[in-house]
């Protein structure tokens, strides 16, 4: 516990660390703010200019000539009007929040505060051993499993924290404005919001400790989030343009089904010699993103902890 | 219990790299007595920080056993680090973060009281500075820094590893001073240095490693006595005195601008047969053999790293190879 709270010290004690977060939280900010910003109820003075703004058009010669040619093919003066001529809610073109966009939203603020929590965690170890301060760490606490479990035991709980404030203030700002708007926020919604923003914060946690592992792993910072930059941007992109069959193997996938709860792809890549293509349908559900996810995020963590113990230390 | 702080046996260390492998540290068997201060002496890459290194369980050995305080490391380091202070090559600490607050993290990670890093600071003379940033210290704060860290332990065992590296006279003569005193105050210290007068001047016991191998081990003055001394004789007409010295059966190696006579137990015998021949001399200096003369012996003078011997090495006087001596002329 002792080495665990020092660890959340030195955390929290790097400048860059509170950078990112603060970044990461106008980011997220700024994702709700925008959606929440186009999605809000039109005002009465908005209407009002809209309605203006209609009755302007309506009133243009060849809006009328066009009702004219409508009531000279047999429509009424009334009917023709309500068919062709402008209405005010045609000028506004601002959709009203609607909570089964959830998902949506929830994914890019996860995704965004992820790939943050990956660059805290690399960073919160390359720092350690840039500096070579890891050196004189070891100096006084010289079991480095356990030096390497404080450390994880850090990021998980302030990238943690840190995901559940910022995600949990964000996706309560939506399910706040939802209310005040009295948009439709059944229980089942609700409940799978609930479920996926928790989920979000559990994987912003453990991305934290998977970008720490590779760094580990790497031995540099910029190597490791070279590799990541690298695998999402190019490799992943690659794999599907050569491998039709792929997606049940890529972690975007499972990322996606993760947050949502399921998630399906649809590629046209079986195709036969006259270019018909039958569809190739990929189902992705909880189980399946659980344990391939925490797979994958075993796997690196137990290499890094063996690469940890056992390598010299510079 | 063992009277012995470190004590290692065969001990090698292989590095692997594209080209194959090199040796660092090669079949050591190192014995470092409790109390006092003990230098650990060799030419830079002769093994002395990959050993520290190994004894404190930042780098794997290949092979051979090591003890800390009668516990085989690094398998029982755990229960003696609490004991063990060291600065290993240059002071690392956390750029950006204060002294304080790199001293409140390492205390934190003992359990140390925080008043402890007051004090500490205060022993090394930093309590003004501890709330600059580490990255804004000089070497010298640096290696103040570092000391003071290594004093949170209150350490039995305190293992310095070239730590006036770098530092200007006053700042060397201030951590010369600590470490006389904390090895006046009952601590086993281990300096490692490849500066001669630097051992000669504050250590006890000496053990010299070259190429990775341990080459003398001993009490400073009896590894340097080992060497027999010489005197350095100056005098207008240096052949004629090398003549007259040698017909009766003296040793003299001809240097430039002065003679070196050998195996002479009465210095005044050479002013007396000189004087006899009306060779008056101007300088009769005993020349004390350094620990730089004694690694050239053990190495065989020749050299065994491929660089020139020497190379390494700083502080000591200059360096006689058998290639150099102009003249020297034995009488049978």
């Amino acid at each position: 516990m002792r080495l665990l709270k020092v660890e959340l010290l030195r955390l929290f004690g790097r400048r860059a660390v509170v950078i990112l977060m603060l970044l990461c939280t106008l980011g997220v900010g700024a994702i709700a703010a925008g959606t929440l910003y186009n999605s809000r109820p039109v005002s009465a003075s908005e209407l009002a200019a809209a309605q203006r703004e209609a009755d302007e058009m309506n009133r243009e010669p060849w809006m009328q000539r066009e009702v004219t040619r409508c009531v000279k093919r047999g429509g009424s003066q009334e009917q023709c009007e309500s068919e062709i001529g402008v209405r005010p809610e045609y000028l506004i073109s601002r959709q009203p929040l609607d909570p089964q966009q959830w998902k949506v939203w929830l994914l890019s603020m996860a995704a965004l505060v992820a790939a943050v929590g990956v660059l805290i965690g690399a960073t919160f170890i390359g720092a350690d051993y840039a500096s070579g301060s890891l050196t004189t760490q070891l100096l006084f606490e010289p079991n480095r499993l356990k030096v390497w479990s404080a450390k994880v035991g850090a990021l998980l709980i302030g990238v943690g924290t840190f995901a559940l404030v910022s995600l949990g203030a964000a996706n309560g700002a939506f399910w706040l404005a939802a209310r005040a708007w009295d948009r439709p926020l059944t229980q089942a919604l609700q409940g799978d919001w609930a479920a996926g923003a928790g989920r979000s914060i559990v994987f912003a946690a453990l991305a934290s400790v998977v970008g720490y592992a590779i760094v580990v792993l790497a031995r540099h910072t910029a190597a490791a989030l070279g590799l990541i930059a690298v695998y999402a941007l190019v490799i992943e992109a690659a794999v599907r343009a050569v491998w039709p069959g792929s997606e049940r193997w890529l972690p975007s996938n499972h990322f996606i089904a993760w947050i949502w709860g399921r998630w399906r792809t649809k590629i046209y890549g079986d195709c036969d010699f006259n270019g018909r293509c039958r569809p190739i349908v990929t189902k992705f559900d909880l189980s399946d993103a659980f344990i391939y996810l925490g797979l994958l995020g075993l796997v690196v963590a137990v290499a890094s902890s063996l690469v940890f113990r056992r390598r010299d230390v510079a | 219990m063992s009277d012995l702080v470190v004590e290692t046996a065969g001990l090698r260390k292989e590095y692997r790299n594209r080209k194959g492998s090199s040796v660092a540290v090669d079949n050591l068997s190192l014995r470092v007595p409790r109390g006092g201060v003990h230098g650990f002496l060799g030419p830079n890459g002769s093994g002395k920080t990959t050993t520290i290194r190994m004894l404190l369980g930042l780098a794997r050995p290949t092979a051979g056993s090591m003890r800390l305080f009668d516990k085989d490391v690094p398998q029982r380091l755990p229960e003696v680090m609490d004991k063990v202070g060291a600065i290993v090559e240059n002071p690392k600490f956390f750029g950006p973060f204060t002294a304080r607050k790199n001293l409140n993290l390492l205390a934190d990670t003992l359990g140390a009281p925080r008043g402890r890093v007051d004090t500490v600071l205060e022993d090394v003379g930093l309590s003004d500075r501890a709330d600059d940033r580490f990255k804004s210290y000089s070497l010298g704060m640096k290696q103040r820094l570092a000391i003071a860290s290594t004093l949170l332990k209150e350490p039995e065992l305190l293992i310095l590893d070239e730590p006036t590296n770098g530092l200007d006279p006053a700042g060397i003569r201030e951590i010369r001073d600590t470490i006389r005193s904390l090895g006046a105050a009952g601590v086993t210290v281990i300096l490692s240095s490849h500066i001669l007068a630097e051992v000669q001047q504050v250590c006890d016991h000496v053990s010299i490693i070259g190429h990775g191998r341990m080459l003398a081990s001993g009490d400073v003055n009896d590894v340097i006595g080992d060497s027999s001394g010489a005197v350095k004789v100056s005098l207008a007409d240096l052949d004629a005195g090398a003549r007259i010295l040698v017909q009766r059966q003296v040793v003299v190696r001809r240097e430039a601008d002065h003679l070196l006579v050998e195996g002479v137990d009465d210095t005044a015998s050479i002013t007396r047969l000189l004087a006899e021949a009306s060779l008056y001399v101007s300088e009769l200096t005993p020349v004390r053999a350094d620990l730089e003369s004694v690694f050239l012996q053990l190495t065989g003078d020749k050299g065994q790293t491929g660089a020139p011997l020497g190379s390494g090495w700083a502080g000591g006087s200059s360096i006689m190879r058998p290639a150099d001596q102009p003249n020297e002329e034995t009488v049978a």
